[in-house]
């Protein structure tokens, strides 16, 4: 969790937002540190989180999130986490036997021709809903990243159907949210991947999308950061709220400054 | 003219075309609710969002008039549960069917949104179910003056988009406006208006306009017209910059040689060097330890120098 | 004798010695041939090239995949996999090659010779021999003079347990070190005759079969890190030539829209899968320039962890540049995974360019040649300052910079 983020986007871990879909974006930079950015913000609020990690090992994740002060597992032993992971359940699924009992792998999709993601809604949906027991704050959907689910043959309309069914369940009916990755580019030939990001970007409530520098590398300014905080729509339109910000990014921390003004350019 | 088209002076089927940049949600409600003002029943066939965000601003008697078919929580059946509209209803029939639950009179159908119905079916269906609407309406006793449908224009190739709107009587593009129009509380946007007028006459229009609490349209006036922007050209002049030094740049033959007849501060007499040279006894020695950027190829490094 | 009053640590010939003390990682690297990383604690091996271990942050990650985007003739990304796989055979590690076209016993065949420490030493010798004469002979120095009779390099002898090794790519390895190593061979045609294809997973039999036959060799030999091993820890290392052309029955290149676009990306994904929970690491050359869909490439480059593209001159118009007239072509480093941690080591510079000389194969930042304008020899300055401009709008990502500022 980066105290700064949760500044710039007026959050904390006390009262964390309820009913929103977040869209993390990418663009010619890697994104990946707003995915640890919420994985740690939402364990840390209390929420109940759901974590379909597509692109890294367990391990990964544990290491990147201790640094931030966040045990994976032990928020699985408390079972605040359901962790999906799918480098490990592509290999059931693709060299396991078929086993007859028992729910359906999440990625079973890989087997079949890629039509629809609905083992994996089910998945997410037996995760997140509340039993008896627990007390957790509201569910928390978390994605990295979905354009993976692109490379694994899976249709564009396939994933939007996904995150529709996760938006029915997770953000209208259980009042929680959702936080998903894609990578996308502007001069990019993939148009499946281009198709799954602007749908994504009408239907998210808040875009936090990174982007390379467009005059290259530097040491000390890693990227910028646009926030695009969608109108609320309840009494009249407003303007998209847009807000631009460059970052560095430190072993454990992420600074964020104004355009500008890193302290290494002053 | 926007505000004409609000106000129901078209018929048929009305497109509003926006993107991610400018969403075009509000107008839509803009139009529902100037619809249920007018005493008008209103069938909003919903997939992108829930009732509530739906109904969400707008006025008591506004909801009212208002019958929402529900495709936003089980379009595809994945829940089986009970209720809602599924992708697979929307045909002629399947509309006309949800109709009979409205009260009679003229209506309008709002489909939000068209793109996500082309997502999930074909594009002849869907056409074809878009004429029919009114049609099968008319068979059952309905009255549908109006389909005002949202398209989100960056999801679809450019050919369908044009299809789409050669089939609609009015087309409306939402774009954000320039920065200097309007004050910047109201969200100023710029809407490029095409409008079939009769059989023979076609409109092309572009105006500036905002939505107020409660979805009222305001408009703001048009665009000048012709008052585009030069690029500005850049004067760039090339200075010299050997012209003004206070300095000699070049030498001459003789002050060359001048320079060539200074002794250099390194410079020893053979003997001087031959005696600094001697290795004392027990000197240390360097060893080397190559690392990542060594080359250790004993090809000479300066070949490429022609000395 | 100044030996013996220096005492008897010294070596005899009377020289103090001030040796680098050994990387602290021989400690903590039970497995030869690897280190820690200092910033995410994954074991690295070297790519067999040191100046590529150093713009990849150290070397490669055990459990990461490394994809090389060939060159158009093929010639420098095979010199590549040669030296991974040179590298393995040095340090006692386990071998995997896999082809479609070439027998892996071929490729292990022409690997490039190491150049051993042994060698440097006796050119030191006879530098030593021949210094004294040097110094009656050879005209003296004129500037350097107090470097005269200084020998020309010498080298710790104590060095050969380094982390990455210099090979002469002018001889191939000797047979006897060769045969001390393991290796496994996945040769396409022999793998097709033995088995009828089937097709699972909507994959390219190929590629089910090549994953069928990494993950046999991971499970029985003791790769995968799950359960304990009674024998030695060792790293496996697999090389896989050309993937995704013709030959492995992949149709993405050539055609604009193949049929199997996603055969491909399933494979990495899975092979991902598979390295990360064993002890081994994976170097993949790749077509790319054949690959019409730039969107494949997009994802390709996603699922892998290290992507580096190599582009040579050889047969483009800047093989007569002047400016690239040192180099034999450009290295691109598209991606350096982040692992374990927020941050990657990138290396500051981006402008890298490669060169094979009569023994090497090194990766040097790109540099201008000089400008000795004076001598007649040069190509005419104008000439230069053109292919200047080329270079800062190709190199630097300038091409929206005149416009664009970012601060």
């Amino acid at each position: 969790m980066f105290v700064e983020l949760n500044e710039l986007l007026n959050a904390s871990p006390e009262r964390p937002e309820e009913g929103k879909f977040t869209l993390l974006r990418d663009t010619k930079t890697d994104g990946s540190f707003l995915v640890h950015h919420f994985l740690s913000f939402y364990l840390k609020a209390g929420c109940k989180v759901c974590f379909v990690a597509l692109l890294q090992s367990f391990r990964h994740y544990n290491i990147v999130a201790q640094k931030l002060g966040v045990s994976l597992t032990a928020a699985k032993e408390r079972g605040q986490l359901v962790f999906l992971e799918g480098l490990k359940s592509c290999f059931d699924v693709l060299f396991g036997e078929e086993q007859q009992d028992g729910p359906p792998n999440p990625l079973q999709f890989m087997r079949e021709d890629g039509s629809n993601l609905k083992t994996m809604y089910e998945f997410v949906h037996t995760s997140l809903m509340p039993s008896g027991s627990d007390s957790w704050k509201c569910p928390v959907l978390l994605v990295d990243d979905l354009s993976v689910l692109l490379s694994l043959g899976v249709r564009p309309v396939a994933v939007l159907d996904f995150i529709h069914y996760c938006r029915v369940t997770v953000c209208s009916q259980l009042k929680g949210n959702i936080v998903a990755l894609v990578h996308s580019s502007e001069d990019s030939e993939d148009e499946e991947n281009e198709l799954v990001v602007n749908s994504l970007c009408h239907q998210s409530n808040l875009i936090l999308w990174v982007e390379g520098l467009a005059t290259g590398f530097c040491k000390d300014v890693h990227g910028q950061l646009k926030i695009i905080q969608k109108g609320s729509s309840e009494l009249k339109a407003e303007r998209n709220l847009l807000r631009i910000y460059q970052y560095k990014i430190q072993d454990k921390n992420v600074t964020f400054f104004a355009r500008g003004m890193s302290a290494a350019v002053l | 003219m926007l505000g004409e088209l609000v106000a129901g002076s078209v018929g048929g089927l009305v497109l509003i075309q926006d993107s991610a940049a400018c969403e075009g949600h509000s107008l839509l409600k803009t139009f529902v609710a100037a619809s249920a003002r007018r005493g008008e029943s209103v069938h909003v066939f919903g997939f992108e969002i829930p009732e509530e965000e739906f109904q969400a601003g707008l006025d008591p008697h506004v909801t009212a008039q208002l019958l929402y078919q529900d495709g936003f929580i089980d379009p595809l059946r994945w829940t089986g549960q009970a209720g809602g509209f599924g992708v697979e209803e929307f045909s002629g029939r399947g509309v006309a069917g949800c109709l009979t639950r409205g009260s009679a009179g003229p209506g309008t159908i709002v489909l939000d949104s068209l793109s996500w119905i082309l997502l999930h079916q074909p594009l002849p269906a869907v056409c074809q179910t878009l004429e029919q609407i009114p049609r099968v309406a008319a068979d059952a006793g309905w009255h549908v003056t109006r389909i005002v449908a949202l398209l989100h224009g960056d999801l679809h190739p450019s050919g369908l988009l044009e299809m789409l709107r050669s089939l609609a009587q009015a087309v409306v593009v939402v774009r954000p406006a320039p920065e200097a129009v309007g004050s910047t509380g109201d969200a100023p946007r710029q809407a490029s208006l095409l409008l079939h007028k009769g059989k023979r006459k076609v409109l092309k229009k572009e105006e500036y306009f905002t939505i107020l609490a409660g979805f009222t349209l305001k408009t703001l006036g048009e665009p000048a017209r012709g008052a585009l922007p030069d690029e500005d050209a850049e004067p760039c002049s090339v200075a010299d910059p050997a012209a003004n030094l206070t300095f000699n740049l070049r030498l001459s033959d003789a002050e060359r040689q001048a320079r060539e007849g200074v002794p250099l501060p390194f410079h020893f007499s053979a003997q001087k060097k031959s005696s600094l040279l001697q290795m004392p006894a027990g000197m240390g020695k360097i060893y080397y330890e190559p690392d990542a950027a060594d080359d250790p190829d004993e090809e000479d490094p300066d070949d490429d120098l022609d000395v | 004798m100044a030996a013996l009053a220096t005492g008897g640590a010294t070596p005899s010939d009377g020289a103090t010695s001030f040796q680098r003390k050994a990387p602290a990682s021989s400690r903590l690297a039970a497995i030869a041939g690897t280190r820690p990383s200092v910033r995410h604690g994954q074991l690295l091996i070297s790519s067999g090239l040191p100046s590529l271990d150093c713009v990849l942050g150290g070397g490669l990650a055990v459990g990461t995949l490394l994809l090389i985007e060939e060159d158009k003739y093929g010639i420098y990304s095979n010199l590549l996999l040669k030296y991974f796989l040179a590298e393995g055979v040095v340090c006692g590690h386990n071998l995997f090659v896999a082809s479609a076209k070439e027998d892996p016993a071929d490729i292990l065949k022409e690997l490039p010779s190491p150049l051993f420490d042994e060698v440097h030493k006796h050119q030191l010798d006879e530098e030593e021999t021949t210094i004294k004469s040097k110094w009656e002979s050879q005209e003296p120095m004129k500037i350097a003079w107090r470097y005269q009779n200084l020998p020309k390099m010498e080298v710790s002898p104590a060095a050969s347990a380094r982390f990455g090794h210099y090979y002469d790519v002018s001889k191939t390895v000797s047979q006897e070190l060769f045969q001390s190593i393991k290796w496994h061979r996945f040769f396409l045609p022999e793998e097709i005759s033995l088995q009828p294809n089937i097709k699972t997973c909507n994959m390219i039999c190929s590629y089910t079969r090549l994953l069928q036959a990494i993950q046999r060799i991971i499970y029985h030999e003791g790769f995968d890190g799950s359960f304990p091993q009674k024998k030695q820890k060792n790293i496996l290392r697999i090389g896989i030539q050309s993937l995704g052309s013709v030959l492995w029955g992949d149709d993405i290149c050539g055609t604009d829209n193949p049929e199997d676009i996603h055969s491909l990306t399933k494979f990495l994904y899975v092979l991902r899968g598979l390295l990360r929970m064993s002890l081994s690491a994976c170097i993949i050359t790749v077509p790319a320039h054949l690959i019409q869909n730039k969107a494949i490439i997009e994802r390709v480059t996603n699922l892998s962890d290290t992507v580096v593209g190599l582009e040579s001159f050889i047969g483009s118009e800047r093989e007569t540049n002047p400016l690239y007239k040192d180099y034999h072509g450009l290295i691109h480093v598209h991606q350096i995974p982040r692992l374990n941690s927020l941050i990657c080591d990138v290396s500051g510079t981006k402008d890298l360019a490669f060169r094979l000389k009569r023994k090497l194969f090194t990766i040097e930042r790109l540099h201008l040649p000089p400008d000795l304008s004076d001598t007649v020899s040069r190509s005419s300055k104008q000439d230069l300052a053109e292919s200047t401009k080329l270079l800062s709008s190709e190199c630097g990502a300038m091409a929206i910079g005149k416009k664009h500022l970012d601060f």
